[in-house]
């Protein structure tokens, strides 16, 4: 019966071609529309998503808590024994401090002025930094003040640009150190950077220290073995903060904090673009109904006819009900293609990657066949109520 | 050789409301008909003949009174129920053919099965036959507006027979056709008749009435009964 339903649908529709085809137009863009929206939307998502996670997967960091700072001059600091108690703690793989300042740094043929920054070995885990060339400082440099350096792509490119700078002399205010590594330039939002990107250089912190005298500790990187139990380090770390320095001097943050929050936002984004485009449904889901309404009326005698060889009220209403399911699903089929296709010229012509899942594709396709149900029933209902003597009469 | 009337109508009457007014389209009909029998019901128009159809067809339910078709009392059935009655018990022929216009002959004639649930190999043959039988084999796979007016009625008629009804009801079937070609219709009723099948045939042409084998005439939502089909009034 279904099958009989579904062939009567199918010429029914076939018969109003023209009119058939405007019908599907209007589901045809609504769920093209919240196809593409929902996956553009996804996809964006993922991208600044990645982009946040190759800083540092995992990444945990503690910085004074500002909000609670009284002189900025003085803003309170950490002791290398915090730094060791931190790296004492389950789940910790490594623990680095970060000591930042902009110094005027020289080659033997140029110079420029990069923001240094004085780290412990495992930095470069820590914050995923990947290396070009050579190798990052180990522990041991870092133990015995070594004047070693590693550039950035940026400042390695600036200051040697015709050489290898491995094995050269950079010359930080006046002192020297010898190039041991070089980082690869980052991908995709730094990349796009271009002439802004970063020029940064990594020294041992215990050299940066030596340098510029410069004893506190006001940020520290921490890399957890397993980014699962980053919740509890946290606290973990907050607790024992807390009670050498008092509650919330320090705060103690995760990546995945951000990105929760990220996570956050452009899902609220994407639901109210997604919701605007479902309006689009709705008014394609108006569109069907007006039509069912006027075949119905065209064919009040063919309803009469069937009444009168033995169609049931139900047997009516299943075969305008099918109808109306048909021409819906059929737009949202080809909805799906059309916005899919979207999609991906988008993703081929930006960075975005393409995101059309089989979940949204089969949510797109049920929410269609379902706007047919919908503004399906009152004209199949119509047309099941029909008096069979009057329907024949009709002209 | 009939033993139980296909219809047999008692104290039949249809009231309809009509905004204040009551209108007695029906006032109290008696009708028997045996099987195998062939009977036209004339009147002129607004005499209650369609108003009779409708109950005889089980498109209608009466005011009061009751109805037997083929020993069922269905005056009280649920929509649903006549509408399997129509379905099972009662094949209808109409003025204007009412076929469906997209559909073959073949798939016209196959409608009624489908609501019967019949599968779809042997509702293939049975209305290949049902075609068969008012000589359209030749005619399976034209639609309706390939076909002649004659051979319209015939794929209704074939429609008509499909499920083996009881009882053949034909309202105006020459109605929109030539006089030859009516004349050919009439014939097949005929055919039909003497094959066995129940007709009741209404109409307001004397000349096609005097083709039943008994003739009643209604007027005023009254059967006048005669069975005289040059009767005057």
């Amino acid at each position: 019966m279904l099958w009989e339903n579904v062939v009567l649908a199918w010429g029914a529709l076939r018969a109003n071609l023209l009119r058939t085809l405007l019908t599907l137009l209007g589901m045809v863009v609504g769920v093209a529309a919240v196809i593409a929206v929902v996956a553009i939307g996804r996809g964006g998502q993922a991208y600044i998503i990645g982009e946040i996670s190759s800083l540092g997967s995992g990444m945990v960091w503690v910085e004074p808590n500002w909000s609670q700072v009284e002189d900025f001059e003085k803003p309170p600091s950490l002791k290398p024994e915090d730094l060791k108690a931190i790296a004492a703690l389950p789940g910790v793989q490594e623990v680095s401090p970060l000591f930042l300042s902009s110094l005027e740094a020289a080659s033997s043929e140029k110079s420029a002025r990069v923001q240094v920054n004085g780290v412990g070995s495992g930095y470069d885990q820590v914050r995923n930094l990947t290396l070009q060339e050579g190798r990052f400082f180990n522990s041991g440099e870092v133990e015995r003040q070594a004047p070693v350096v590693v550039l950035s792509q940026k400042v390695a490119q600036d200051l040697w640009p015709k050489e290898d700078p491995i094995g050269k002399t950079l010359w930080l205010q006046g002192k020297a150190y010898s190039v041991i590594g070089t980082l690869k330039g980052g991908s995709g939002l730094q990349a796009s950077l271009g002439d802004a990107s970063p020029k940064e250089v990594y020294i041992p912190y215990s050299s940066f220290q030596r340098q510029t005298g410069q004893q506190d500790i006001q940020a520290v990187f921490i890399l957890p073995t397993s980014p699962s139990d980053v919740s509890s380090l946290l606290q973990d770390i907050q607790s024992i903060l807390d009670a050498r320095y008092g509650k919330n001097t320090f705060s103690v943050q995760s990546l995945d904090d951000i990105l929760g929050a990220i996570r956050n936002v452009t899902n609220i984004m994407t639901l109210i673009v997604g919701a605007i485009a479902g309006i689009a449904l709705l008014v394609g889901g108006i569109g069907i109904m007006n039509i069912m309404l006027v075949s119905v009326t065209e064919r009040t005698r063919e309803i009469g006819l069937r009444k009168a060889i033995g169609a049931r009220r139900q047997d009516i209403l299943w075969q305008f009900l099918t109808e109306s399911v048909v021409v819906s699903s059929l737009g949202g089929i080809i909805g799906i293609l059309l916005g899919a296709g979207v999609v991906s010229l988008v993703s081929r012509l930006t960075a975005l990657p393409s995101l059309v899942t089989v979940g949204s594709v089969l949510l797109a396709f049920s929410f269609s066949a379902l706007v047919g149900i919908i503004f399906g029933v009152y004209p199949a209902f119509r047309a099941a109520q029909l008096d069979p003597i009057e329907a024949l009469r009709y002209e | 050789m009939a033993m139980a009337p296909i219809v047999r109508m008692e104290e039949i009457t249809r009231i309809y409301q009509m905004g204040p007014t009551q209108v007695e389209a029906l006032k109290g009909i008696d009708l028997s008909i045996d099987e195998g029998e062939y009977v036209a019901i004339m009147g002129p128009s607004g005499s209650g003949k369609s108003t009779l159809l409708s109950l005889v067809g089980c498109l209608d339910r009466p005011t009061s009174g009751r109805y037997f078709l083929a020993g069922q009392e269905v005056s009280t059935l649920s929509d649903d129920d006549l509408a399997r009655i129509r379905n099972r018990r009662l094949g209808f022929v109409f003025q204007s053919f009412h076929l469906l216009p997209r559909m073959s002959a073949l798939r016209n004639v196959e409608q009624p099965l489908i609501y019967a649930r019949v599968p779809p190999a042997e509702r293939k043959r049975r209305a290949t036959e049902a075609l068969e039988r008012v000589n359209l084999s030749h005619r399976l796979h034209h639609a309706p507006n390939e076909l002649s007016g004659g051979e319209r009625q015939r794929v209704a008629i074939a429609r008509a027979l499909v499920n083996e009804p009881a009882l053949l009801l034909a309202d105006e079937p020459t109605g929109n056709l030539d006089t030859a070609t009516g004349e050919e219709i009439l014939r097949l009723f005929d055919q039909l008749h003497q094959r066995g099948t129940t007709i009741l045939l209404i109409t307001h042409d004397p000349d096609v009435a005097q083709k039943a084998q008994r003739v009643l005439r209604i007027r005023d939502g009254i059967l006048v009964g005669s069975d005289d089909p040059e009767g005057g009034s």
